[in-house]
């Protein structure tokens, strides 16, 4: 069912102000790259059936990763991209709901174990650790 | 309804409509504030849900204001949930003598657990509920569920079962009791079964009825059977029989609702009288109750049966189809009571045959058999108690007797407890 209340609010007004909050970090995006992670938004949400009305998400991990130490300004922009991902597969296998900066601040744990590789290891161990905890 | 439906896709069409503010509100209900994300099948769920509350505003003036329309919408579900609700549990407490499976499943388990969890904010447009006890025109499956669904489909499946309570209300509690217990003799098909609607079978029978009669009754015996199909010839022409017994249906009914709902039967009816007509077999479709005489056995104090007659009458018994001639044929067989005991204990009757058998028993036949078998028992447990008994016996046809004796009405019931405690007294 396509109905206009489905589709997202695809804006990219409200991360406007998050180049200002990157300054301190020396990471900055144009607007071609903001709409680029909006997209990869809407794709992540479809490739694990996911919907979300916000991209408050897109901003969390933001400003999550750019206080990894295995980023530059080059590697940055594709690692958002891989984290979105990582993120809504997480989001949909977890049974229990975590508060989203909650889960944010976990993966982003994994990941510095991980040495800062997000692949296949990091989704799958990802995966398990939100199952596990609900099993707990 | 169908207006409230157009509506509904109106606005789900409308590009100016945007519920997106309502939807974040459930959404965050929905998950404690915890996410902005959720499952793409729930966000459509509440999407559909939202859309069918708005469908339901009444508001006069166009209003563009969406919160508004869902509000409104909201208030005229909930109100209605509230009629329907307190519709259902006076049906219930009013509820029809008619034991049948779907039928039961309907008035205590279906309408009960749709009250019970029938969710306004996240599934307002669902129904998770068969609604399969059929209606006389059928089931709502047949005609796509009416084209309605959540609160509205139960609504009209109420309102349509609700006019056929209203109709076989018209009957008293003995006549369609009595009239149930007729048409299982004739028809062979226990009530229980599934797939019957009792409206349909109560009408078609008293549009017969009424062609001889006035008032509210089923019963037919056979001297009146006798007089309808005399009837139905000098009308000369089916339409001319069909058009008689509408007319007299609409005298009788007293709710122009209920006759036109009860017209729906008449597509249906016409066909099986067609059959009837043409092959001349009314006796198919007229349940006539028959003259039953209660079958005495004669019983021998002393004498049993030898081994080789046992076994013959048992053959003979196996041999028989129908359950009328094997009761026969137990009658005229002079047996003693422990040969008919025997007998009873090697017979492999279905729970019905054993019943219809010790329905066409007299009461001395049957206070005997319970007296023999129950002696004790009775010492402690009054007669009309004596289901209690049930689950302490091993024997099918023990059981049936049982049943027989709960289906006594009152005055045989007396009368048998009497012949009892005679015997009591002789011992």
């Amino acid at each position: 069912m396509k109905t206009r209340s489905l589709v997202f609010i695809n804006k990219t007004k409200d991360l406007g102000c998050l180049n200002k909050q990157l300054t301190g970090y020396h990471y900055a995006f144009s607007k071609k790259e903001l709409s680029l992670l909006k997209e990869w938004q809407t794709s992540a949400c479809q490739k694990y059936q996911m919907f979300d009305f916000s991209s408050e998400i897109i901003k969390l991990i933001i400003l999550k990763l750019s206080m990894s130490p295995y980023l530059n300004q080059a590697s940055f922009l594709m690692a958002c991209k891989d984290f979105i991902y990582l993120f809504y597969a997480c989001r949909k296998n977890e049974v229990k709901l975590i508060y989203d900066d909650e889960l944010v601040e976990r993966l982003y744990q994994l990941y510095l174990q991980n040495n800062g590789v997000i692949d296949k290891t990091l989704m799958q161990k990802a995966i398990k650790s939100v199952k596990r905890n609900n099993n707990d | 309804m169908t207006e409230k439906t157009n509506r509904s896709n109106a606005l789900a069409l409308n590009s100016s409509y945007d519920i997106t503010q309502i939807l974040i509100r459930i959404i965050y209900q929905y998950n404690h504030k915890r996410s902005t994300s959720i499952a793409i099948a729930d966000a459509k769920q509440f999407v559909k849900s939202i859309n069918y509350v708005i469908a339901h505003n009444q508001l006069t003036e166009q209003s563009n204001n969406v919160e508004m329309l869902y509000q409104d919408g909201l208030a005229n579900l909930e109100s209605e949930y509230d009629r329907l609700q307190t519709a259902f549990i006076k049906m219930k407490n009013d509820i029809i003598n008619f034991n049948n499976i779907k039928y039961l499943d309907i008035m205590t388990t279906q309408f009960t657990a749709f009250f019970a969890t029938y969710d306004l904010t996240y599934k307002a447009h669902i129904c998770a509920y068969d609604l399969d006890y059929p209606l006389i025109d059928g089931m709502p499956l047949d005609y796509n569920m009416y084209d309605l669904n959540g609160l509205d489909l139960v609504g009209e499946y109420f309102k349509r079962l609700s006019m056929e309570h209203q109709f076989i209300r018209l009957f008293s509690k003995e006549t369609i009791t009595d009239f149930l217990k007729t048409y299982q003799q004739q028809k062979l098909i226990p009530v229980e079964c599934l797939g019957l609607n009792l409206c349909e079978i109560i009408v078609i029978q008293y549009m017969f009825y009424l062609l001889i009669h006035n008032g509210y009754g089923l019963c037919i015996n056979k001297q009146e059977y006798s007089k309808i199909i005399k009837k139905i010839k000098d009308y000369q022409t089916i339409d001319n029989v069909l058009k008689q017994c509408q007319l007299l249906l609409k005298k009788q009914l007293p709710d122009e609702n209920v006759y036109r709902y009860i017209l729906k039967v008449l597509p249906f009816f016409k066909a099986q009288f067609n059959v009837a007509y043409q092959n001349n077999t009314f006796d198919q479709l007229i349940i006539v109750k028959k003259d039953i005489t209660p079958i005495k056995l004669a019983f021998k104090d002393n004498e049993m049966l030898s081994n080789n007659d046992f076994i013959n009458l048992i053959q003979q018994l196996d041999a028989t189809p129908s359950i009328e001639s094997r009761a026969a044929l137990i009658k005229h067989t002079k047996l003693s009571m422990i040969d008919l005991i025997d007998l009873l204990n090697e017979l492999f009757w279905t729970d019905d045959e054993y019943l219809v058998f010790f329905n066409s028993l007299d009461l001395m036949t049957i206070a005997i058999l319970t007296y023999t078998l129950f002696k004790n028992e009775l010492y402690f447990t009054k007669l009309s108690n004596i289901q209690t008994l049930f689950d302490s016996i091993d024997y099918d046809w023990e059981k049936a007797l049982i049943r027989s004796i709960n289906n006594l009405d009152a005055d045989n019931l007396t009368k048998l407890n009497l012949i009892i405690e005679q015997f009591g007294s002789f011992c």
